[in-house]
C-alpha cells in the first residue's frame, strides 16, 4: 500500500496521503449474530436490544476500511441502555404521568395537553437526531483519532422543528432547502479528531430531481389507476349491475340478495386485484422518490471536504430501490432475524460507491479535544431513529 | 514460546499517522517493536480490546489496549488471531457472547425477582403511591371517573330518597371513624353494582336499591365500598393498571400508548380477595359503630349467590328473568359463602333499624 511506503519513519511524517475506501466482508456473515440477538432479546425480556444493536455496528463498522485499515466502533451496550433509562426518567416517564392525570382529571378534553406534548416531542425529535449522531462520531475511531460533534443539539432541534412546519405548507416542495439546511448543520458539526468537515452544498441543484419525482408521483397514480380502471371495469360490469339491482330505494345495498349468487369469487378477485394495482403504485412511488434520495445522496457527498480530500458517491434509484425492497422483504420473512445482514448490506452497498480523491495529511491530524459523553442515543432510543444510510453516509 | 513475529500497522492515538511495526507474541504481552524506541511498547494480554470479536479464522485483528488509551494496532496476517487467541482468550467470540449477554441477563434477573419479591413479601407498590396523592387531584379523578361511568345513565335524585339517603350515608361515615365525609349517588341501572370510586366517592345502582330487602341491606354494601375508599383501593387500583401499561411500554421500547376510560377501567378493576376482606372488616366495623346489624348484609350476599347459580332455589319469576342481567356484581365484588359466613358470624348483637319504614321506602323510590 501506499501509505506504508510513504511511511519510512515517524522523522518524516507522510504528508499527502490519499484515502481509498474500501469494505471487507460479507453481509451474510452476520445472519448467526442476527439469530442470536433475536433470541437473547427475548430471553432478556427485550433488555439485550441495546447490546443487539451494539455489537451489529461493531462488526459492521470494522468491515468499513480507509486504506485498508479498518474503523473501530468503541460503544457499548450498557450506554445505550443507561442512555435509554436516563430520557425514560427525565422525559418520558413525567410526560406519562403528565398526560395520564390530564386525561384523568379532564377526561376526554384532557387531549388538549397532548398538542403540546407532540410539538415538544417534535421539537425532541431533531434533538434526538443530533445527539444519536454526536455519540455515534465520539464512537467511531480510525486509528485511534475519534469523529465528534462540536455544535447545540437544542439549535439543531429548533431547526428541525421549525423547519418541518415548512413541509405541510409548500406541499413538500421546501424538502431539498430543508434537508440541505439540516445537512448543512450537522456536517458542518463534525469533526474527524481536531478536523472538520465542511458542506458546501445549495439546495438549487436538487430541485431538478425533485420536480422530477414529485410530478413523476402523480403521473405513476393517474397511469395506474386508468390501467386500473380499463383492465377491472369490463370484468367488473356484471357485479355493477348486479349492485344496481340490489340498491334498495333507500339507498341501502341488500348483500344477501339473490343477485350475489354466485358472484362471492369475483368479488374477491376484485378486491385482490385492487391490492394488487395498489402494492403497485406502492412500488413506483418508492421508486420514483429514490430518483430523488440517490441524486439527494450524491450531492451531499460530492460537496463533502475533508482538508484536501473530496468524496464522490455513485448510486441509481433503481439500484437503491431494490436494496431496500429487498432488505425490508428479508427483515420481514426472517421476523427481523436476518436485519443485521440487511444493515451490512445497506453499510456495503454506501460504501463500495463511495470513493476520494485528492490527498490529505493524516499525520497532521490530532485527537478530538471534545469530551466524551457517558451515556448514549437514549432520546433516539426513544423514538427509534434509525437512520442507518445517514449513519454509514456521513462517517 | 512462539516467537513468531507479525508485520502490523500502529497508530500512537495523539494523530492520525501510522506506522509499520513488527509484532511478537510473548508470555505475557504483545510486544509492538517501534523504530524510535529501543524498547517495544508492551500490551497485556489480559488489558487487550479487540475491534470486534476475534474469530480463529480472521485475516485481520484491530487491537487497542487499556494501557495505551488511544492507540490502536492492526495486524493484517492470518496467522496472527489463532495466535493471539491462544494468550488472551477473551477476545473470542463466544467470550464476547458472555460479556454482551451478561448485564442484560442480569438485569432481567433482577427484575423477574423484584416482581417476585413484590409479590412474596406483599408490598404494595400502587397502594403506596396511592396514599401520596394530594386529596384534591384524588377527588377529581374521581369526579371525571363518576362521570364517565354513569355516562347516559340518569342520576337518581328524588327529594326525599336523596333525603333519606343522605342521612344514612351521614350516619355511616360518622361511624367509619375514618375522618372522610363519602359523597353516594345512585344511577339508574337495572343492574345490581356498586363502586367506591376514587376521592370518597361511591356509586350504587338503582337496580342493587331494588334488589335489597331493607335498608340495612345496602348499608352493608355502603359500609363495604366505603371499606374500600378508606383504604384507597380505587386509586391503587388505576395506579396498578396504568403501572403495568408504563412497564409495558418501557419494556417494549418506550410507546407511549393512548389510555382508556377510566370509568371502563374501574368496571374491570377486579380487587385482589385481601382487599375484599379488608373492605369487609371495615364494613362490619362501621356497622357496628353505627349500631346496624350484619345480619341483612350477609343475607344479601346469600340471596346474591342464589341468583347467580340460576334462582333455582327462587320460583320468582321475575327475580330468574333478572338473573343473568344482573350480576354485574360477581365481576366487582364477588359474593362468596366466607363472606356471607363472616357477616353473619358478626351478628351478636340486635341493631337497630338503618332506616325508619318511612325513608326506606323514600329511598326504594329515589329513581322514580
Amino acid at each position: 500500500m501506499s501509505d506504508i511506503a510513504s511511511a519510512a519513519g515517524p522523522a518524516t511524517p507522510p504528508t499527502g496521503e490519499t484515502a481509498t475506501i474500501s469494505w471487507s466482508g460479507n453481509p451474510w456473515s452476520m445472519a448467526g449474530l442476527g439469530a442470536i440477538n433475536v433470541l437473547l432479546t427475548i430471553i432478556t425480556l427485550g433488555i439485550y436490544h441495546f447490546w443487539a444493536k451494539t455489537e451489529v455496528r461493531r462488526r459492521l463498522v470494522s468491515s468499513i476500511r480507509v486504506n485498508s485499515e479498518p474503523i473501530e466502533y468503541t460503544g457499548t451496550g450498557m450506554e445505550l441502555f443507561l442512555g435509554f433509562l436516563l430520557i425514560f426518567a427525565i422525559i418520558l416517564l413525567p410526560v406519562l404521568v403528565l398526560v395520564v392525570v390530564a386525561r384523568l382529571v379532564l377526561g376526554e378534553a384532557g387531549a388538549i395537553v397532548l398538542l403540546p406534548v407532540y410539538g415538544f416531542f417534535i421539537y425532541l425529535w431533531g434533538v434526538a437526531v443530533y445527539r444519536a449522531r454526536r455519540y455515534r462520531r465520539s464512537r467511531l475511531r480510525w486509528r485511534g483519532i475519534r469523529g465528534a460533534m462540536t455544535g447545540s443539539s437544542w439549535g439543531y432541534g429548533w431547526g428541525s422543528l421549525w423547519s418541518s412546519l415548512l413541509i405541510g405548507m409548500t406541499w413538500g416542495w421546501i424538502t431539498p432547502w430543508r434537508d440541505n439546511y439540516l445537512h448543512r448543520r450537522l456536517l458542518n458539526d463534525t469533526r474527524f479528531g481536531d478536523r472538520p468537515f465542511l458542506y458546501s452544498g445549495q439546495p438549487g441543484p436538487m430541485y431538478g430531481a425533485y420536480a422530477l419525482a414529485w410530478v413523476g408521483q402523480l403521473v405513476a397514480f393517474f397511469v395506474i389507476l386508468g390501467i386500473g380502471a380499463a383492465v377491472l371495469y369490463p370484468i367488473a360490469t356484471p357485479l355493477i349491475d348486479a349492485v344496481t339491482k340490489a340498491t334498495g330505494s333507500e339507498g341501502s345495498i341488500d348483500w344477501k340478495s339473490p343477485e350475489f349468487e354466485g358472484q362471492w369469487p369475483l368479488i374477491a378477485g376484485l378486491i385482490a386485484a385492487g391490492y394488487g394495482f395498489l402494492g403497485l403504485y406502492a412500488i413506483a412511488w418508492s421508486l420514483i422518490w429514490n430518483l430523488f434520495y440517490a441524486r439527494e445522496y450524491s450531492y451531499f457527498v460530492s460537496e463533502t471536504r475533508l482538508e484536501g480530500l473530496r468524496f464522490d458517491l455513485k448510486v441509481s434509484a433503481w439500484s437503491m430501490f431494490w436494496l431496500f425492497f429487498s432488505n425490508t422483504l428479508m427483515s420481514i420473512l426472517t421476523l427481523t432475524i436476518l436485519s443485521p445482514v440487511a444493515e451490512a448490506r445497506v453499510a456495503r452497498y454506501f460504501v463500495q460507491r463511495l470513493s476520494s480523491t485528492g490527498s490529505i495529511d493524516f499525520a497532521g491530524i490530532a485527537q478530538s479535544q471534545q469530551k466524551i459523553g457517558r451515556t448514549g442515543e437514549g432520546l433516539a432510543e426513544a423514538f427509534d431513529i434509525e437512520a442507518s444510510s445517514y449513519f454509514i453516509l456521513s462517517i | 514460546m512462539d516467537a513468531a513475529t507479525y508485520s502490523g500497522r500502529y497508530s500512537d492515538g495523539q494523530t492520525a499517522a501510522t506506522r509499520p511495526v513488527q509484532v511478537t507474541l510473548a508470555a505475557t504481552a504483545v510486544e509492538i517493536a517501534l523504530v524510535d524506541k529501543s524498547e517495544p511498547e508492551r500490551w497485556t494480554y489480559t488489558k487487550l480490546r479487540a475491534a470486534a470479536p476475534v474469530s480463529w479464522r480472521d485475516n485481520e485483528v484491530l487491537l487497542r489496549s487499556i494501557e495505551a488509551p488511544g492507540a490502536t494496532l492492526f495486524v493484517p496476517d492470518p496467522g496472527f488471531a489463532s495466535a493471539v487467541l491462544k494468550h488472551s482468550p477473551r477476545l473470542s467470540v463466544s467470550a464476547h457472547r458472555w460479556r454482551y449477554a451478561a448485564p442484560g441477563l442480569a438485569i432481567t434477573a433482577a427484575f423477574i425477582l423484584g416482581i417476585t419479591a413484590i409479590y412474596a413479601l406483599q408490598l404494595h407498590p400502587a397502594q403506596a403511591v396511592a396514599n401520596v396523592i394530594p386529596h384534591a387531584l384524588r377527588e377529581a379523578i374521581g369526579r371525571k371517573a363518576m362521570a364517565e361511568l354513569t355516562g347516559d345513565h340518569r342520576e337518581c335524585t328524588s327529594a326525599e330518597g336523596t333525603k333519606a339517603l343522605d342521612t344514612l350515608v351521614g350516619e355511616l361515615s360518622k361511624a367509619s371513624e375514618s375522618g372522610k365525609l363519602f359523597s353516594v349517588r345512585v344511577v339508574n341501572w337495572d343492574l345490581v353494582n356498586a363502586f367506591a370510586v376514587p376521592g370518597e366517592q361511591i356509586v350504587i345502582s338503582g337496580g342493587l336499591i331494588e334488589a335489597a330487602k331493607s335498608a340495612d341491606e345496602v348499608a352493608g354494601v355502603l359500609a363495604h365500598e366505603m371499606g374500600h375508599g378508606i383504604e384507597l383501593h380505587p386509586e391503587a387500583g388505576i395506579i396498578r393498571s396504568m403501572g403495568v401499561s408504563a412497564l409495558i411500554q418501557l419494556l417494549a421500547g418506550g410507546n407511549t400508548g393512548s389510555l382508556t376510560n377510566v370509568g371502563a377501567l374501574l368496571l374491570e378493576l377486579r380487587y385482589s380477595r385481601e382487599a375484599e376482606h379488608e373492605a369487609d372488616t371495615h364494613a362490619l366495623r362501621i356497622l357496628k359503630n353505627a349500631d346496624i346489624s350484619p345480619k341483612p348484609f350477609g343475607d344479601f350476599f346469600k340471596r346474591l349467590m342464589k341468583i347467580e347459580s340460576g334462582g333455582s332455589s327462587n320460583s320468582d319469576s321475575s327475580s330468574k328473568a333478572q338473573s343473568s342481567a344482573d350480576t354485574a356484581i360477581f365481576s366487582t365484588h364477588p359474593p362468596t359463602p366466607e363472606r356471607a359466613k363472616m357477616a353473619t358470624d358478626a351478628a351478636t348483637y340486635p341493631g337497630k333499624p338503618s332506616l325508619s319504614d318511612m325513608d326506606w321506602r323514600a329511598l326504594k323510590a329515589i329513581c322514580e
